[in-house]
């Protein structure tokens, strides 16, 4: 049984080896060697299958695990079913392979090509040997893939390439999807994903009967181009010809025909199934018949007579009771065989005469008499004359509809239009006069000896037809069957008769029927229609992406705000049992006064237009509020809050002062609220609404946290018990600060360096590019703000030692009041600010030349890792707590890990500050080179760009 | 007192989404500055216990929850952290697009 | 209690020295990169190890300081976190990789490999830690150092796309502070294990759906959902392409990191977490109806993966909300996938427009620019853009496989139908665009102009990562099985964290 993973297998390997190969021999052609392996693997398949399919019309099966938590098997099932189509494609691929190795006039083409067509050929023998629907379903896709870049084979050349190899992939790939769906919906719903155990179960009582047969229809639909589906083959005519002949029409488009087959007994045989496959089946059969005859390319000819012919089989396998089968099954054969000699034959004349058009060609018979006798041959089986394959497929055809008047008119009109077909490929090609002379340059041999073997495969099946194909169908009719060659002059064969002449007749009045069937129905534009449907959609959607930071934020925080009223805080706030609102103490009074300042403060910022006051105002907000922190009672918390308040101050007013006075005068005009004008009122009026909804649901959150906020236990309370026993520290904040969560505030401090690195890269990515600013900037850098009065300028140098000092005070017995690290490393921070102010940017440059902020930040951050990092080293863990002078007491200090991670804080938090302070009064403003308010994003923005720029610190 | 206290909060973050919300980049940047101040003082307010002492070792019985003023520090330093990358910002575009109204900066949309 | 693990440590930790380190070398970019890049290694190797203990013998914990939780705050190596992290890991490894090969002028800034390097910590911290307010600590490194990533991109509307995110995100912080407010004010604890424990047993206190709510949204916006997505298209557009591959394929995983966290440990209990899987799936379903049609017809290419990107999430909550054990499982083997495909196609495009005039990825420049790259790159696109679209064999089919299974168990067929109209739109536009660059011939206004390109080293590496997760997808199958199961019964990791007289630890 692995010999058939080899039968599988022995394409792919040969694709993946084949450049090898080729650049072992280069004059060697791989053509040989595929149809070679071809030829081998049928003998192969043969072999294997005589003994158990053929004579024992048993099954073989054959697994692999793959993926067994997805059900995925890599499992192999070889019956009559998979036996039929493994011969069909190993046989015409020998055909086709030795074929294309002469198609091609580069050889490196001609590789490719090879390549690709072998790699297929395996995915194709995959899809049909599977056991396992997932595999079946990779193979499915694979081949739809494949299929793609064979029909894009020539994308580099002709955009038609491109567009059908898109369109075919969606078609079929899409409804792959459907198939995926349908299949696991399938596996999950018989309990196995292999055939072999869903073959002997019947799905059609199954609750998903109706949606997974659907969807499995939808894939196999898709796949074999049924109405109204079908644009997609005609469209891949683009697709080298042997690549026609293999894939759409021997091969790959009856994978569909195939699935319907293999489960026509676990889902087939239902009203529900054989009214889908009759309509779709027929309305594809009639459709295409009626198209074909009137193309003028020969290619576009043969499709449209395939979809019909695809049509026809699935129709056979919706006729109930089954007796549709041994038509399908006869019909894939001859089908098959015909139809894949011709579409070479046609690309033998193409080759030879460099056109595919009808009204072109003519009189090629004394010029390439082989292709022509491989011609009449197909085209006659393909009009079904007897003694050929073709004819026993059209009486089995008729057969099977005979019982019903109005299905058989419509087989019988089909098959009619599709002899007129055959007759013109006969006539029209090779006797009739051409209307201007054709050019003709001889073929290599073996592209017209080697159809010989198909168009004699076709006489001698349709000879030994009961011999050779009873056998191996048996096991697939469910019904009784017999099968001759010539079963008498019965109605059937009269009606084939008819349907023969009646063909005739239409081949004489062909040219009256192409105007008459010039009717402009063209399924592709409703293809076209639907993508253009689907992107006016997507337009609309995009169109919510309009580049408005507030509506952004306007979305964002109503949604929010709209769960979470809905979601909690009303039944909360309606479900508190006794809303007690606390008592009111003295002490209570001047926090609601700084609470009411903070307040006051903060409306006055939002109301006042002007900016600079604003952030005054804003000033007095944050310290109202550190007042309050101070009251409620946290003092390192207001420390900290009203340093950093500072700091913010002046980092914002010193911004706002880079910001040119025009924009800024715009920016507040934007500000004024215009009731008179409808948007505006209406902008406003949205904005409070959100900001009172907003407002009102904190409320309520505060309140309920509030209200229960007593006597919970919480771990604080283990923290205000163990502070002084674990870490020696009575301030209970900076021991959660420095040792509990002394990790947060480690990350913290890098959070803050980032901040100010990110600062330092946006104010210097561009400073070295030139260029004038399109406004100019009247420089309110602190260079000019700073005041020059003799007193400042003392008071200022005084004040920066006193800051170090203060900062050391805070390091060294932070441990036990407030401050710490953090507010040490601000307020020597601002001591530095104060500097930039007063003295501005180039004094400060001159005067501290230690001043390198990067590598104060750089220091700090080293000695706080360092430092975390050494408990570990004496056994303890990361930021765990070390005494590195346990004898030393001097001045009731502790030099521990704590101190050190106190040190390295202040250290990179007074680096961070400077480097703020040194960027942003960095007195040049470079703008960019060109004026950004005229791009849009249709077209990007240059950047200068420079491979080898370099930066050095600013 | 909860209830003045609670009512702050919401007048706060009221006032800061509506400043947020404004025409001018400046202005809606200092809009997070209230913002996040508003959501320190709400911390506090979830602190477990409602102390009259500052969280020191000697008298725990009332001290103030020591846990929320450590989340508060640190909630300080980070926002302020991004609030000056923020002003940055605003202050670098300001001069690149050469406007400080917040709906014309749009240049980014389909 | 769980064995302590200092390889977490490294792997979080270990970055940050990079950092600094390569702080030292201010000035010699390229002696920054190659450093960033061998941390890179290191800490992925470290996340492995990780994540193979984990296999070994269970979860991995690393007590910082030394205190017991939930008093001191704890990284916890579950396998959840340990897979996410491993994922990152590699993810951030070959973002420093391409960093080398790349020619942009940020990546040669001296601040460049810093910022990656905060980073990856920020993102890994976010995902070991196991305390709420370390996790907004770590999530505030991330966004920091990619907002000023950003804003220093050579795509000069890196800026817009920077102020832009600082806003909403800011507002992301918002949340997640309120949501520690809540948290704690209901459960008193900001331990994950201890909150889960607390709510599972004791009767629902106040403010803990508030808190449900406030950490959805934050981390909603964190990965960008529908209605918190108008950042991310033009965040992850405008991003540097080392940066934005990692953004768009793991940096928004964090998001989808914490929502399981919160399903499956923090709020185990009926109303929350009725709440937040209402929440998920419909705002996943429109992401993914969003994300697909925004994809398909955008105008730019790393901005169309960047879409995608978007409906994909949609898919992973899909399965997150679904909840059951396949789902989650199924989820989880789709992020993982993703987040490689994503970054991989990314790093092609980037490839592709650093040919480009000007680098860009707009569709009206870049085509036919693929024929002056080498051939194997137009390969690499079209086996991820398949992978992308779900087409066997490539892993991308794996993801779909398992989620549609999971669907069908739970007979969502609306939302099967979806997921089928998406893979066809996906298979539209990334097949279009291979026709576009790599197949069609330039005209003169798209002809490549640049002599040279970014090495295409790096997504080589991972397409064939892809590939072989395709067809060897059992191991990684098994292991989210195995997570899966892990996660759905929260006590093991409550065990883990506090031991097991957890419940006897006195408060007062």
């Amino acid at each position: 049984m692995p010999i058939l993973l080899l039968v599988v297998g022995m394409p792919f390997l040969l694709g993946m080896t084949q450049h090898i190969i080729q650049r072992l021999n280069g004059r060697m052609n791989t053509g040989w060697l595929a149809s070679g392996s071809m030829s081998v693997s049928f003998v192969l398949l043969l072999t294997i299958a005589y003994q158990p399919v053929i004579v024992g019309q048993g099954a073989l099966t054959y697994t692999l695990e793959w993926l067994p938590d997805y059900g995925l098997n890599l499992s192999f099932y070889l019956d009559s079913l998979s036996l039929l189509f493994g011969l069909i494609i190993t046989g015409v691929g020998t055909v086709v392979f030795l074929y294309s190795g002469y198609y091609f006039d580069e050889t490196d083409e001609r590789n490719r090509f090879i390549h690709l067509l072998l790699l297929f050929t395996s995915a194709m023998l995959w899809l049909i040997f599977s056991n396992n629907l997932i595999t079946l379903f990779i193979a499915w896709e694979l081949t739809s893939i494949i299929s793609f870049l064979l029909i894009g084979f020539k994308g580099n050349k002709y955009a038609s390439a491109r567009e059908g190899a898109t369109r075919a992939l969606v078609v079929t790939g899409g409804g792959g999807l459907a198939l995926l769906v349908g299949l696991l919906a399938l596996g999950s719903a018989g309990g196995s994903y292999e055939f072999s155990d869903l073959l002997a179960l019947d799905l059609t009582e199954h609750a998903w009967y109706i949606p997974l047969t659907l969807l499995l229809l939808l894939g196999a639909f898709t796949k074999s181009a049924q109405f109204p589906f079908h644009f997609w083959l005609p469209g891949a005519m683009d697709a080298p010809t042997p690549a026609s002949a293999f894939l759409h029409s021997a091969t790959m488009v009856k994978a569909g025909v195939y699935l319907l087959a293999r489960l026509h007994p676990v889902l087939g045989d239902t009203l529900f199934w054989n009214n889908a496959l009759m309509i779709v089946g027929l309305t594809t059969m009639l459709f295409s018949a009626v198209v074909a005859v009137r193309q003028p390319d020969l290619k576009g000819l043969l499709a449209f007579t395939t979809t019909s012919k695809l049509g026809a089989l699935v129709a056979l396998l919706g006729v109930p009771g089954g007796y549709g089968v041994k038509a399908a099954l006869i019909g894939i054969l001859a089908h098959a065989l015909y139809k894949s000699a011709l579409f070479l034959s046609v690309g033998n004349i193409d080759h030879a005469t460099g056109t595919r058009l009808v009204n072109k060609l003519g009189g090629l018979w004394k010029n390439m008499p082989i292709t022509g006798v491989v011609v009449i041959v197909s085209s006659l089986s393909m009009a079904g004359l007897p003694p050929l394959l073709g004819f026993v497929a059209k009486e089995t055809l008729l057969e099977a509809f005979v019982y019903d008047p109005l299905l058989l008119a419509i087989v019988f009109i089909s098959a009619a239009l599709t002899a007129t077909a055959g007759y013109i490929l006969i006539w029209d090609v090779f006797f009739a006069k051409a209307t201007e002379e054709v050019h003709f340059h001889p073929l290599h041999k073996p592209l017209e000896v080697g159809l010989l073997v198909l168009a004699l495969a076709t006489v001698i099946l349709a000879l030994f037809v009961t011999q050779l194909l009873i056998p191996l169908f048996t096991p697939l009719i469910p019904v009784e069957f017999k099968l001759v060659l010539f079963p008498g002059f019965n109605n059937v064969f009269f009606l084939s008769v008819a349907a023969i002449t009646t063909g005739l007749a239409l081949f004489f009045l062909r040219n009256l029927w192409r105007r008459v069937s010039e009717f402009s129905f063209n399924t592709i534009s409703v293809y076209d229609r639907l993508i253009a449907t689907s992107e006016w959609v997507a337009d609309q959607v995009l169109k919510t992406q309009n580049g408005l930071l507030r509506h952004y934020l306007i979305v964002i925080i109503s949604v929010v705000m709209a769960i979470l009223l809905y979601g909690g805080l009303v039944q909360d706030i309606f479900s508190m049992p006794s809303v007690e609102l606390g008592t009111f103490t003295l002490p209570d009074l001047l926090d609601v006064m700084l609470l009411v300042l903070a307040v006051g403060a903060a409306y006055a910022s939002v109301r006042v237009r002007h900016h600079l006051n604003a952030a005054l105002a804003l000033a007095i907000f944050g310290y109202a509020i550190g007042g309050v922190f101070f009251v409620e009672p946290a003092p390192d918390v207001a420390l900290v809050m009203i340093l950093v308040e500072t700091l913010a101050t002046v980092v914002l007013i010193i911004m706002i002062g880079r910001i040119s006075a025009k924009q800024r005068a715009e920016a507040m005009e934007a500000l004024d609220r215009n009731f008179n004008n409808r948007a505006g009122a209406f902008a406003s009026i949205r904005d409070i609404t959100i900001a009172v909804i907003t407002g009102v649901s904190m409320f309520a959150f505060a309140l309920i946290a509030l209200v229960n906020r007593d006597n919970r236990d919480s771990i604080a309370v283990w923290h205000l018990d163990n502070a002084e026993s674990a870490v020696g520290v009575t301030d209970v904040v900076s021991a959660i600060l420095t040792d509990f969560r002394g990790t947060d505030t480690l990350i913290e401090i890098a959070v803050f360096a980032t901040a100010t690195l990110g600062l330092l890269a946006l104010l210097t990515i561009n400073r070295e590019a030139g260029g004038e600013p399109e406004d100019p900037i009247e420089e309110v850098t602190p260079a000019k703000i700073s005041i020059f009065t003799p007193m400042i300028q003392v008071v200022a140098s005084l004040v920066f030692p006193l800051t170090l000092i203060i900062s050391a005070v805070h390091i060294l017995y932070g441990a036990n009041a407030p401050g710490d690290g953090f507010t040490a490393g601000i307020v020597s921070g601002l001591g530095i600010a104060l500097y930039y102010v007063v003295f501005g940017y180039d004094y400060v440059n001159e005067r501290f030349t230690w001043l390198r902020p990067v590598r104060f930040v750089v220091f700090g951050l080293a000695l706080a890792l360092i430092n975390a990092v050494i408990p570990i080293l004496s056994g303890g863990s990361f930021m765990g707590l070390v005494e590195y002078a346990p004898g030393l007491d001097f001045a009731n200090l502790k030099f521990n890990t704590t101190l050190v991670f106190e040190i390295a804080i202040a250290v990179t938090v007074f680096g961070g500050v400077s480097l703020i302070m040194e960027t942003i009064a960095h007195p040049t403003q470079v703008p960019f080179p060109t004026d950004a308010r005229r791009t849009s994003t249709s077209e990007m923005p240059v950047i200068v760009q420079q491979p080898e720029s370099e930066f050095e610190q600013a | 007192m909860n209830l003045v206290f609670a009512m702050t909060v919401g007048i706060l973050f009221g006032l800061g989404v509506y400043q947020l919300l404004r025409r001018d980049l400046i202005k809606a940047a200092m809009g997070f500055a209230l913002l996040f101040t508003a959501v320190n003082l709400l911390l506090l307010a979830v602190g477990a216990f409602d102390g009259t002492v500052p969280a020191y070792t000697d008298q725990t019985e009332q001290s103030s929850d020591p846990l929320v003023q450590a989340l508060i520090l640190t909630a300080i330093v980070v926002s302020f952290g991004s609030y000056a990358l923020l002003l940055g910002l605003v202050n670098i575009v300001s001069t690149r697009f050469g406007t400080a109204r917040t709906d014309d900066v749009n240049h980014l949309q389909n | 209690m769980a064995p302590t693990n200092s390889l977490i440590l490294l792997t979080v930790f270990l970055p940050l020295f990079g950092g600094v380190l390569s702080l030292l070398l201010w000035g010699r970019h390229k002696a920054q990169r190659y450093v960033g890049f061998a941390v890179g290694v290191v800490a992925w190797m470290a996340s492995v190890g990780v994540l193979w203990m984990n296999w070994q013998d269970g979860i991995q914990i690393y007590r910082l300081g030394g205190w017991q939780p939930p008093f001191g705050i704890i990284l916890v190596a579950d396998m959840l976190s340990s897979l996410f992290v491993v994922m990152s890991t590699t993810v951030l490894m070959m973002g420093l990789l391409y960093a080398i090969g790349c020619n942009d002028k940020v990546v040669k800034h001296p601040t460049f490999t810093t910022l990656f390097l905060a980073m990856q910590t920020g993102l890994v911290g976010a995902l070991y830690t196991g305390d709420l307010f370390t996790l907004f600590v770590f999530m505030e490194l991330m966004v920091l150092s990619s907002v000023s990533l950003v804003a220093i991109s050579d795509n000069r509307l890196g800026l817009e796309a920077a102020i832009k995110y600082l806003f909403i995100s800011s507002m992301g912080t918002l949340f997640l502070l309120l949501g520690i407010a809540a948290t704690y004010s209901a459960f008193g604890t900001l331990n994950f294990a201890d909150i889960g424990q607390i709510l599972a047993s004791s009767e629902r206190p106040f403010l803990a759906r508030e808190a449900a709510i406030m950490l959805t949204a934050a981390f909603l916006l964190k990965s960008a959902v529908f209605p918190f997505h108008f950042w991310q298209p033009d965040f992850h557009t405008t991003a540097p392409t080392p940066v934005h591959a990692v953004l768009s394929s793991v940096v928004v995983k964090v998001g989808v990191y914490g929502l399981i966290r919160m399903t499956t440990l923090l709020f185990t209990s009926e109303i929350e977490l009725e709440i937040i899987r209402t929440i998920l799936l419909v705002l996943g379903t429109i992401s993914i109806f969003f994300g697909s049609l925004g994809a398909f017809r955008t105008y730019d290419g790393k901005r169309m993966l960047a879409y995608s990107t978007f409906g994909q999430i949609g898919f992973i909550l899909l399965g997150i909300g679904w909840g059951t054990p396949l789902a989650l499982a199924a989820a989880f083997v789709y992020a993982f996938n993703h987040a490689f495909i994503k970054s991989a196609l990314l790093m092609l495009f980037g490839v592709v427009s650093s040919r480009t005039e000007n680098k860009t990825a707009n569709l009206s420049e870049v085509g036919g620019v693929g024929h002056s790259l080498p051939a194997f790159v137009g390969v690499l696109y079209l086996l991820g853009g398949l992978s992308l679209a779900g087409v066997p064999p490539m892993n991308g089919f794996i993801s779909k496989l398992g989620l549609v299974q999971s669907g069908i168990d739970a007979e969502m067929w609306l939302t099967l139908g979806l997921a089928v109209g998406a893979g066809i739109l996906t298979l539209m536009y990334m097949t279009r665009t291979w026709q576009l660059v790599f197949q069609q011939q330039p005209t003169d206004s798209t002809a490549a102009v640049k002599s040279y390109n970014d090495n295409p080293l790096a997504p080589a590496l991972l397409i064939s990562a892809c590939v072989a997760l395709g067809l060897f997808a059992a191991p990684l199958v098994d292991f989210a099985t195995a997570t899966a199961e892990q996660i759905i019964n929260a006590p093991i990791y409550i065990e883990a964290v506090l031991g097991t007289e957890s419940s006897a630890i006195s408060r007062r």
